[in-house]
């Protein structure tokens, strides 16, 4: 598996924590960010292929992340993996709707995903 | 037979005045003759005497015909007219015939005997027919009395309406649920009380499942479950619509609803909902802070490094991560022991009478010996687990101390802490080891649930138990129960009166324009004001006003409408003498304006009907909250009975109900009650006589009205 360029954007500072940890263990470059407008700034500087996205928080926020990474890409924008705390299939449905290209309910391991990364790489 | 004119037969007596015409002009004649040729022969001018002795003869023969007409029209005339209104009233109203006045019948010979004769007859005949339905009648309204009995213990409201959505029937639940005091009207609409679309939604569906020959499985094919709100918009109705279908041919003639409250039930719902999804959320949340960081230290670990940091670090997050979920859990407990002990039905219960039953049940069925003693209080509770489990722990109690009988011991304190003690006779024997093996012991089967156990009763409960030591040394079993207020009945429902119903409201297809409708199948409000004098425009004001309901012909004894009114000004003495009613006994009633707008609330969509109608009107008509009832049909019994008996007869409420039969006690003339409820009989009994003299719509029954107010006015001008 391929390193990726990824930008958590995470308002739990455990998981926070402890996801930038363990991707930098897996040997992919992480930046974190904690809100709107730092994560936005992150994938400016970092222009990631990944970002994990938070949709925790006010739904606001996730709404407002995903509408400007739309207007910052066109065609080769970097694949979003909502990560959330609802775990009904509709959630899923509706952020990919929005512009999200998986869903990943919390609890999740790491293998889940690496998982889900091979999935949105190998399409 | 020639003893005394009274006793000539009527014959006789028109022979002899036709008779006395004769005589009187032959003997003018003859008397004009005989002197005028006396006076010719004495050399008078003859053209002048012939004149004058024609005339003499003439004029007697004129006066005799003028005096004999007012005789007839005396004696025959008007004592026919009086036999007819008298035979008129008996036939259409309904009253006990008396005959013409004595003194004018007197010359009419067999009519008078005859019409008496005829009257008794159809009095008889009344009462007969009266006594042969009234008994066949009996059965039924005692099957009616017990439906009614039945209605109003039901703990769901329960309205039954025609397919205009006018009420029929009501419960007095239902009168709660939907926040009405007393004053609710048959025949109102049900929409004045309820947000209709809902209910207009159901119904919608399931007349077009009926018409629509849809086969469903019968008994579900006619209801169906709404949810709404009450007019005032704060209340939330759960209930139930079910479509009436006519016996013949099964077309929907009607609805009934059952009725819930359950604003507070989805509240709690709605709140349980946010803490049960709240609390999942939060978890999900905590176990992938854990995961994480396992994962996090397993890969520290794998990649060798040994960063005590890190280690730190990841004992904090566990030691809070810990705490979290403790309380998370703890949340999540509560919300489903909420949850488990609403979906079972709790009710409250008087606490002496529930565990006397308990106490002669054990007595009975197990032999088991027991003593009661008990503060009279409520409790919230599912009676039939609690008398399982209370059965249950007095029969292990006395097996394990058979020395004597278990004490049953009921207190409540002040703060609303009640408990439940049972207390076997000596000291030491009740552990909780003993309970817990009780509570786990299977307890029949309440309720068709299987295997539960006394445990699960406490925790539907949401209460536990444990030994404790009493006051007197003895070991009791401690049960806390929860206490509960028992909302008194009000008035209202104290007083559930009859007539709550009225299914011939259901026939009533009533065409659209109120005009049109039959008389009698039109809802009426009969009225009566007492006042503080009689000139509205010198400042005299309503003291008392009351109103009754006449729906479909029918005087309703359940809806009354009666009240004192504050005139805000001095009642004075001549008029207290009238109506009884004092400045002192006014000085806490509402004010006038207020009155007349819970009176318009009362009336809302009734024809209004008052005896002189314009006098009670004019003080109404002058209020802002009268200016609803000025839009309303006015009917006036006097203009009414001046119609159906001719002006010129006494037309005051205390002849008119004399004529009738209706009495008025004397107790209750004067009243605004007494006078409303002996106009609202007046206006019933002159229904008939209106239909015969051809008033049968509202319309005509204005025009009627219009004609002898136009009559009346003339006479004044008179």
């Amino acid at each position: 598996m391929g390193s990726h360029t990824i930008v958590l954007v995470e308002t739990e500072p455990t998981t926070r924590f402890c996801l930038s940890r363990l991707l930098e263990g897996e040997g992919h470059g992480v930046t974190a960010a904690a809100d709107v407008e730092s994560a936005l700034s992150a994938v400016d500087r970092a222009a990631p292929d990944v970002i994990l996205l938070d949709g925790q928080g006010p739904e606001r926020e996730a709404c407002a992340v995903l509408e400007g990474l739309r207007s910052r890409f066109n065609g080769t924008a970097p694949k979003v993996v909502m990560v959330g705390t609802r775990s009904r299939p509709k959630e899923g449905e509706k952020y990919q709707a929005l512009g999200a290209d998986a869903y990943l309910p919390k609890p999740f391991l790491l293998a889940d995903l690496h998982a889900t990364l091979r999935r949105l790489f190998s399409d | 037979m020639w003893s005394s004119p009274e006793r000539w037969s009527l014959r006789l007596r028109i022979f002899l005045f036709f008779a006395l015409i004769v005589a009187v002009m032959v003997g003018a004649n003859v008397l004009a003759w005989i002197l005028a040729g006396a006076r010719i022969a004495e050399g008078r001018p003859v053209t002048a005497t012939l004149v004058l002795f024609g005339g003499a003869a003439s004029a007697a023969a004129v006066g005799t015909v003028i005096w004999v007409w007012l005789k007839f029209d005396e004696h025959v005339g008007r004592a026919v007219q009086a036999a007819a209104v008298t035979l008129r009233t008996v036939v259409h109203a309904a009253a006990d015939g008396t005959g013409p006045a004595p003194g004018l019948a007197r010359y009419l010979g067999p009519l008078t005997p005859a019409v008496r004769e005829a009257t008794d007859a159809l009095t008889a005949a009344r009462a007969q027919m009266d006594h042969a339905v009234g008994s066949a009648t009996q059965s039924a309204d005692a099957r009616i009395r017990r439906l009614e009995a039945v209605l109003q213990d039901l703990d769901q409201g329960v309205i039954i309406c025609n397919l205009k959505h006018e009420i029929l029937l009501y419960n007095s639940k239902a009168l709660a649920i939907l926040h009405v005091t007393g004053e609710l009207g048959l025949g109102r609409s049900l929409f004045s009380l309820i947000d209709g679309r809902p209910v207009e939604q159901a119904i919608n569906r399931l007349r077009g499942r009926v018409e629509g020959g849809q086969p469903v499985a019968p008994g579900y094919r006619r209801s169906a479950m709404f949810v709404g709100t009450g007019a005032d918009g704060e209340t939330t109705i759960k209930g139930r619509v079910s479509l009436t279908l006519a016996e013949q041919d099964s077309r929907p003639i009607g609805y009934a609803l059952a009725l819930e409250d359950v604003t507070v039930e989805l509240a709690a719902g709605i709140q349980r909902d946010r803490h049960l999804h709240r609390a999942t959320e939060e978890m999900r949340q905590r176990i992938a802070n854990l995961l994480l960081m396992g994962e996090l230290l397993v890969q520290s670990r794998e990649a060798g490094s040994d960063d005590d940091a890190l280690a730190a670090n990841a004992r904090e997050v566990f030691a809070t991560e810990r705490q979290r979920l403790a309380d998370n859990l703890e949340r999540l407990e509560r919300a489903s022991g909420d949850l488990l002990a609403s979906a079972w039905p709790m009710g409250p219960v008087f606490v002496p009478l529930f565990l006397r039953h308990i106490v002669d049940r054990v007595q009975d069925e197990a032999g088991v010996d027991c003593s009661l003693e008990t503060e009279p209080f409520w409790i919230r509770c599912d009676p039939g687990s609690l008398t399982d489990l209370l059965d249950h722990l007095i029969q292990r109690l006395s097996q394990l101390d058979p020395s004597g009988p278990v004490d049953v011991v009921a207190r409540s304190d002040n703060q609303g802490v009640a408990t439940v003690d049972l207390a076997p006779q000596s000291a030491t024997v009740v552990t909780m080891r003993y309970l817990d093996a009780w509570l786990d012991e299977p307890l029949g089967a309440p309720g068709g649930a299987e295997g539960i156990t006394g445990r699960d009763i406490l925790f539907r409960h949401k209460t536990n138990l444990w030994p404790i030591t009493g006051d007197d040394g003895r070991a009791r079993v401690r049960i806390p129960v929860s206490r509960t207020e028992l909302r008194l009945l009000d008035s209202a429902e104290l007083e559930a009166r009859p007539e709550f119903y009225d299914f011939d409201l259901t026939a009533r297809v009533a065409p659209d324009q109120i005009d049109d409708r039959p008389l009698r199948g039109l809802s009426y409000v009969v009225f009566d004001t007492e006042t503080t004098g009689l000139e509205p425009s010198r400042g005299d004001e309503i003291v008392s006003i009351a109103g009754v309901r006449v729906v479909n012909g029918r005087r309703l004894r359940g809806e009354v409408f009666q009240t004192l009114a504050n005139p805000g000004r001095h009642i004075p003495a001549a008029s207290t003498r009238i109506h009884g009613i004092t400045d002192t006994m006014v000085g806490d009633a509402d004010p006038v304006d207020r009155v007349i707008g819970r009176f318009a609330a009362f009336a809302e969509g009734s024809v209004l009907v008052a005896h002189n109608a314009a006098f009670d009107m004019s003080f109404v008509a002058r209020r802002p909250a009268g200016a609803v009832l000025v839009q309303q049909p006015v009917l006036d019994t006097v203009l009414l009975a001046a119609h159906v008996f001719g002006a010129d007869q006494p037309l005051t409420l205390d002849s008119l109900a004399q004529r009738f039969g209706i009495e008025i006690p004397a107790t209750r003339r004067h009243t605004a009650l007494g006078d409303a409820v002996a106009t609202a009989d007046v206006l019933i009994a002159l229904f008939g006589l209106l239909e015969a003299a051809g008033v049968r719509t509202l319309r005509d029954a204005v025009d009627a009205s219009e004609l002898q107010a136009a009559i009346r006015r003339r006479q004044r001008a008179y």
